[in-house]
């Protein structure tokens, strides 16, 4: 499974990278704001994206709302520092299928991670 | 012929040349052309039996033309050519990659050429594809001017499929080995023989031998080259500063000089003449004819000299030794081990230790890490960015302490007491020679004759032990000085 992971911290990134591989996930695209995983997604097609809230130059629900245009499927966990219910339903309402608060352990990223897969699959 | 008609013909000469390959008119230089007819050409030609076909009569046509207006050359004419045969191709085989016999590996990725590695002998698994073959392609055969056929002669070579090789029977053509060995292609027959013989030496013509079967040298090793095996070597010569690996036994009947260098790594038992300055670690057990000097032995077998000396260097072996020296008159240092390897208990300690620190740093990292996650809802974006990196950095060194117990344990199922840890002596034990049995080890500061074994034994009805020498012959016991030993 081709996971993209969009953080623009490359330490955050790299934490997602080992859980991934724990659970054998090793084929990994990385980017380091929206507008990078735009590009990116025009030439290739993940099958899971994991995207922080506060990047530079397009933030994480923008890249949510923008991907949601063009792709319905595609699923989207949002791993992101903002704790705030409204912004959790925001988040949900811009079309993400699940939501990961930092600081986050392994076990729960890699819990919501076949959460997500499990729904979508279903 | 009549006159009229043999006074033309003595205007020119026909001819077949070239194994009948080619008709010619040859024009006479000093008579007058002017009477040369086509139909006496021809008629020359048919007499010559040379076929006259449509091309042949536009070819006597074309020399008439140029008698007729002065262009005739004195050159001989070709009025008529054969076709000459086509030859056809040997049966061949197309090698898969990397497996053609012929091949020598040249350069490595930085343009350098390994000649270690050039000309090695190729051995292959049971099952492999060999290549394909191609099936012959016949000849096609020539006509000469007269109609005849021409062949090229050549008798065609067929692939012949010898020992252990099969032809797949599905329309691929595809070669298999039906057992692992060497493959041999040699005059178009192609076999894989299972053992790999080498003649002489492995050096530089051989390279470096890497088999799936039995290989057996006949020569020696030079140093610096590898022999490699899944199952046993033999080598009927000298092993020099090389390295050898087997699965199974190794034979060398001739001695190992390592230089210092040399290594072997056994999975059965290792029989050589003698072996100096070399690594070996083998699985199985370790029998030495003559002279062991100034080497790193581990067996988990036995060790066995019994006509043989250890001079210098270190001996374990797991299961027990009997040789006939020990040490020499020299004084050299001679270190012998049989039960637990020292090195492994040494390098336990070492994980232990580890573990220990990493533990503690574990444990003040998870207290550093506890409250924060308290008060996760308190936290700001920044913070909790902070935690998520230094939860993973905590994780990290629980996996390190993790990695450090499997090390300790996978130690722990090496390190077992073996009950016939024994070393037994069969002539004579010099001075400055160290026993050790199960990290208990007493140093002999006097050379001692005659036949005897040292073993360990639990002193009286204490948890205590002691090492023990038996005397073979009168069957008395003493007991020797030993200490615990310390790497």
């Amino acid at each position: 499974m081709k996971v993209l992971l969009v953080d623009d911290s490359r330490t955050i990134r790299n934490i997602q990278k080992n859980v991934l591989a724990q659970l054998g996930h090793t084929e990994i695209l990385e980017a380091g704001d929206g507008v990078e995983a735009l590009t990116l997604l025009e030439s290739d097609t993940p099958d899971l994206v994991l995207v922080d809230w506060n990047m530079p130059n397009m933030d994480g629900l923008t890249l949510v709302e923008k991907i949601r245009e063009t792709n319905t499927t595609l699923p989207l966990v949002m791993v992101t520092t903002e704790a705030e219910k409204s912004r959790v339903l925001e988040a949900i309402n811009a079309g993400v299928n699940n939501y990961v608060v930092k600081p986050f352990t392994a076990e729960m990223l890699s819990g919501k991670i076949e959460q997500t897969l499990a729904k979508v699959g279903a | 012929m009549g006159d009229a008609a043999a006074a033309k013909s003595r205007c020119f000469d026909v001819s077949v040349t070239d194994g009948g390959m080619r008709a010619l008119v040859q024009l006479r230089v000093d008579v007058d052309l002017s009477s040369v007819e086509q139909a006496a050409v021809i008629d020359a030609l048919k007499d010559s039996k040379v076929q006259v076909t449509e091309s042949v009569t536009a070819r006597v046509d074309e020399l008439i033309e140029q008698i007729q207006s002065g262009s005739a050359s004195a050159e001989p004419f070709v009025v008529a050519e054969g076709s000459e045969p086509e030859e056809g191709q040997d049966a061949r085989v197309e090698w898969s990659e990397g497996l053609s016999p012929e091949r020598g590996r040249d350069e490595d990725d930085s343009g350098r050429v390994n000649y270690y590695e050039r000309h090695s002998i190729l051995t292959v698994e049971e099952g492999a594809v060999l290549g394909r073959f191609v099936p012959a392609v016949q000849a096609k055969a020539g006509l000469d001017v007269r109609g005849n056929a021409v062949s090229s002669g050549r008798k065609l070579q067929d692939v012949v499929f010898g020992e252990n090789v099969q032809l797949v029977d599905d329309g691929s053509q595809a070669i298999v080995a039906t057992a692992a060995g060497c493959v041999v292609y040699d005059k178009f027959h192609l076999s894989v023989i299972s053992i790999l013989e080498i003649e002489g030496d492995v050096d530089f013509e051989t390279g470096n031998i890497d088999s799936a079967i039995d290989v057996e040298i006949h020569g020696g090793v030079q140093d610096l080259f590898t022999v490699q095996s899944r199952k046993g070597i033999q080598i009927g010569g000298h092993v020099g500063a090389s390295t050898l690996k087997a699965d199974g036994d190794i034979v060398v009947l001739g001695g190992i000089g390592g230089k210092e260098k040399g290594t072997v790594q056994v999975g059965g038992t290792l029989t050589a003449k003698f072996c100096g300055e070399v690594t070996i670690r083998s699985d199985g057990d370790v029998v030495i004819e003559k002279e062991t000097i100034n080497s790193e032995i581990t067996t988990d077998g036995v060790f066995r000299s019994t006509r043989g000396a250890v001079i210098g260097g270190w001996v374990h072996a797991h299961q027990g030794m009997e040789v006939a020296t020990l040490g020499s008159d020299a004084g050299v240092k001679t270190r012998v081990s049989v039960g637990v390897d020292p090195r492994l208990r040494k390098h336990l300690l070492e994980i232990e230790e580890q573990m220990r620190q990493r533990g503690e740093v574990a444990e003040n990292a998870d207290a550093m890490v506890a409250p924060l996650m308290a008060a996760i809802e308190r936290l700001t974006p920044e913070q909790r960015e902070q935690a998520t990196k230094l939860i993973d950095k905590v994780q990290g060194i629980h996996d390190e302490v993790a990695a450090l117990d499997q090390q300790r344990q996978s130690l722990l199922d090496q390190i077992k007491p073996s009950a016939s840890a024994v070393v037994e002596v069969v002539h004579e034990l010099w001075p400055n020679t160290t026993v050790i049995i199960d990290g208990l080890a007493t140093t002999f500061r006097d050379g001692i004759r005659g036949h005897f074994s040292v073993a360990r034994h639990q002193m009286g009805d204490t948890n205590g032990w002691e090492l023990i020498m038996t005397d073979k012959t009168s069957g008395s016991v003493t007991p020797l000085t030993s200490f615990r030993f310390r790497m």
